[in-house]
């Protein structure tokens, strides 16, 4: 893969001494697990780049699609539990219901291209390439291109960018959305069958307050474990998403990496994802003792 | 009922939450520029100092570097930084290049024949594992008598030289600007050439930013910006172009192609082009008998082949070439026979009893419908009595698989170079010397290293046709199809075909 087609035999022994390929199975791991440790990933075999700064480059786009794809999903699993559950013996919680079904019923890839199809191509009100249009100009400075078109006072790049973002989140959200909602109702509706809610209603308290302070706060716990084992599944969707939005993201390195067959990018691409479902684990966690702090850490 | 103090209350939010709505319309319809051309396209560059690249990406590369000699839309040589190039011997060893005057790079130096020099001599030694040093690892030194001239010796004989001069890897760089910056990686981040356009912006694997260069040669660009979006998914860039995000959407399915230019403001663009597709022979086992051979190439339909899965835009070809090609031999065909194949299979003791079984090797995705091709041919091989494994190999693969001698039969391969020459298909993939070959025999070697050595191209185009017809016959190489290439653009532009079916941005006009 790295020397041309009509690289002599000798060109591939000095290539495979230089790679490290000549020595034991035992030592080349060795050596890569030291070198990972010092923040050497190695090369990509593809480009000759580090991985390191292929990764650094690529994390932001990723990490920016699962923030704006979990506030979406997480946001919308909340609000449609709860108007469910408030009106849950009006026609809205059946439409609630069939919308989640099919939500549910689509793969996040497919619903990339089907936003697509309607918001990208029919409708045309929405961009659905790349980070931002090419045609502007944004300085890097932290890499995250949300955060640097804010920093350098560009609110139409900034919204350029979002309007990027809002589809490929959107069809990532749509698989966290449904199931944070059932979670939610189903928990709601164990804590409304509780003694303390008995007494809150006795107590005359109005029904609004009833549910968003009361009965929410012990809900929104199930919910939360969950959405922690949804956001590693996430992280997972953007290899499609990714490229299918032309986002530079992980995800699409790591397409890439797989089909140049790329060994030093995919090992290092799967140890960023399994670090990232980790972080969010451990965030989980912490947020649970926040809002409860009977849950130990 | 809105009461007017629920009215003043949710009046300030509303209004807060329309102002950026009304950015959010603003940046949305931001208006496609008249100077500004963005192409869909379906491969990122290796790198900015060219080394390694295939055909597609050499578009790109080819907007911001020259070659020393240039392609013309029907393969003839077009204006380009070598005004002047001739063999200086009668054994294609010597070739003097004269350069032209004021041709600047987009540092505003001036290119001259020691930066020739430098790019193929001194980026070469520097980068031996590259295609760059593959290709030219046959020029001995080359002099440079003056600013104007080189003169090129080679070790051996390459009467391919000036083909492979317009074409991959053959780019010039500026040998002093080249070293201030410190090595390839350096120049790599701010690259310079003296092609039409200078790069602005380049975000890997995603979009290439670049603007005219005031002071080519050949006069500034009429499209002051172009970009160019890469997506390796056909169908996003086919989404692109259809939803305006793109003006041109390049190398999508011929299906594709034709949908959407059905469509209204969509023109469809379908060409033959230099890009082959062929089964390379190799002689091993079985293989080393003609009959079989002959037989395996008398049992394919092409013409099927190119209804059923091209929907006729591919060209059914007998030699490495197609019509327009240098090396097309119009009275040659090579015909499709199953009864004749199964006599030849006959001949050789293979019948029902005792069938003919082969391994047979080809891509998935490198190729368009490479998969449903070989497939296709393995039906019509099962139909004359051949049995097949079908093996699916990457193009790493390959290139293992061939260093290592691995491949046991038949290879369906693409072959695409540039320029057309006969010599850089059959000349190159059936050389003894060289790895391409898979078929190696030493009655190749004797035609062909004296066609290698000819100097005068009419000639040894001619005999290159000879050659060709004679190692079709013996079933050293099967050729299929003449591949077309298939661009979608919206119709206000003026795309230029060519033969070598990469699009030119320089050439193209928005009317």
């Amino acid at each position: 893969m790295l020397l041309p087609p009509n690289g002599s035999a000798d060109e591939l022994q000095r290539l495979r001494a230089a790679l490290g390929l000549d020595q034991p199975l035992l030592q080349q791991f060795l050596i890569w697990l030291k070198n990972l440790l010092h923040g050497n990933a190695g090369l990509s075999i593809r480009s000759g780049e580090e991985v390191s700064t292929l990764i650094l480059s690529a994390l932001p786009v990723t990490l920016q699609l699962v923030t704006l794809a979990i506030l979406i999903g997480a946001g919308a699993g909340f609000i449609s539990g709860v108007l469910a559950f408030r009106y849950r013996f009006t026609p809205v919680r059946n439409s609630l219901e069939v919308t989640n079904a099919m939500a549910l019923s689509v793969p996040e890839f497919l619903w990339g291209i089907l936003l697509m199809l309607v918001f990208g191509i029919g409708l045309r009100v929405s961009p659905f390439f790349g980070e931002v249009d090419p045609r502007l100009m944004v300085e890097q400075q932290t890499g995250f291109l949300l955060i640097d078109t804010l920093l350098s006072g560009n609110p139409a790049a900034f919204l350029n960018v979002l309007s990027h973002y809002l589809l490929p989140s959107l069809a990532l959200a749509l698989a966290i959305a449904p199931t944070l909602m059932r979670i939610l109702y189903s928990s709601l509706n164990q804590i409304y069958a509780s003694e303390y809610m008995r007494s809150a209603r006795l107590r005359g308290l109005p029904e609004r307050r009833l549910l968003l302070v009361h009965a929410l706060r012990n809900a929104v716990l199930p919910a939360l474990n969950l959405m922690s084992v949804q956001a590693g599944m996430l992280i997972g969707g953007t290899l499609l998403i990714e490229k299918i939005y032309g986002l530079q993201g992980i995800g699409s390195l790591m397409i890439d990496a797989i089909n140049n067959q790329d060994l030093p990018v995919i090992q290092a691409v799967a140890l960023v994802y399994a670090i990232c479902v980790l972080m969010i684990n451990q965030a989980t966690e912490w947020l649970q003792h926040v809002l409860d702090p009977r849950a130990g850490v | 009922m809105t009461s007017r103090r629920n009215f003043l209350k949710t009046m300030p939010a509303a209004l807060l939450a329309l102002a950026p709505a009304s950015q959010w319309v603003q940046a949305l319809e931001q208006r496609k520029d008249d100077d500004t051309l963005t192409i869909a396209y379906p491969k990122d560059i290796a790198g900015w100092d060219p080394l390694n690249m295939d055909p597609l990406q050499s578009v790109i590369i080819q907007c911001v570097f020259e070659q020393p000699l240039a392609l013309a839309a029907d393969l003839s040589l077009a204006p380009s930084p070598v005004q002047h190039c001739e063999w200086l011997d009668n054994h294609c060893q010597t070739l003097q290049l004269i350069f032209r005057d004021n041709v600047f790079f987009h540092d505003g130096s001036e290119l001259t024949a020691e930066d020739f020099r430098f790019s193929f001599i001194d980026r070469a030694k520097e980068h031996p594992a590259t295609l760059l040093a593959g290709v030219w690892s046959l020029i001995d030194h080359i002099d440079t008598p003056s600013t104007s001239e080189a003169v090129i010796y080679f070790k051996y004989p390459m009467a391919t030289a000036k083909a492979m001069l317009a074409d991959i890897p053959a780019f010039i760089l500026p040998s002093d600007y080249y070293q201030k910056q410190g090595g390839s990686d350096a120049f790599a981040r701010r690259p310079v050439g003296s092609g039409p356009y200078r790069l602005t912006e380049y975000q890997r694997g995603s979009r290439i930013v670049l603007e005219a260069f005031d002071h080519y040669w050949q006069g500034k660009a009429p499209v002051k910006r172009l970009i160019f979006l890469i997506s390796s998914d056909s169908v996003a860039r086919a989404a692109m172009v259809q939803a305006r995000q793109a003006d041109i959407a390049v190398d999508l399915s011929v299906r594709e192609s034709l949908k959407l230019g059905s469509e209204t403001g969509l023109q469809s663009l379908i060409h033959p082009s230099t890009a082959m597709v062929m089964l390379q022979m190799v002689n091993k086992g079985v293989f080393t008998d003609k009959n079989v051979r002959l037989a395996l190439h008398h049992a394919i339909n092409k013409d099927a082949i190119a209804k059923g899965l091209f929907v006729g835009h591919a060209t059914p070809v007998s030699v490495p070439a197609g019509p327009g090609m240098p090396g097309y031999i119009k009275d040659f065909e090579f015909p499709f026979d199953p009864d004749h194949s199964r006599e030849l299979l006959a001949e050789s003791g293979y019948d029902e009893t005792n069938p003919l079984t082969i391994r047979f090797y080809a891509t998935k995705g490198v190729l368009p419908n490479d998969l449903e091709m070989a497939q296709a041919i393995q039906y019509m091989w099962r139909q004359v009595g051949i049995q097949t494994e079908l093996q699916v190999l990457t193009q790493p693969m390959i290139a293992s698989y061939q260093q290592q001698g691995k491949i046991d039969g038949p290879l369906l391969q693409g072959w695409n170079p540039a320029a057309g020459d006969p010599g850089t298909y059959s000349g190159y993939l059936l050389h003894p010397a060289l790895s391409f070959a898979l078929w190696k025999s030493d009655d190749v070697g004797e035609k062909l290293y004296p066609l290698m050595a000819e100097t005068n191209d009419k000639v040894r185009i001619e005999k290159f046709r000879e050659f060709d017809r004679w190692q079709v016959k013996q079933g050293y190489s099967i050729p299929l199809f003449q591949r077309h290439s298939t661009c979608v653009a919206w119709t206000e532009l003026e795309i230029q075909s060519r033969l070598t079916g990469l699009i030119n941005p320089y050439r193209i006009r928005i009317s």
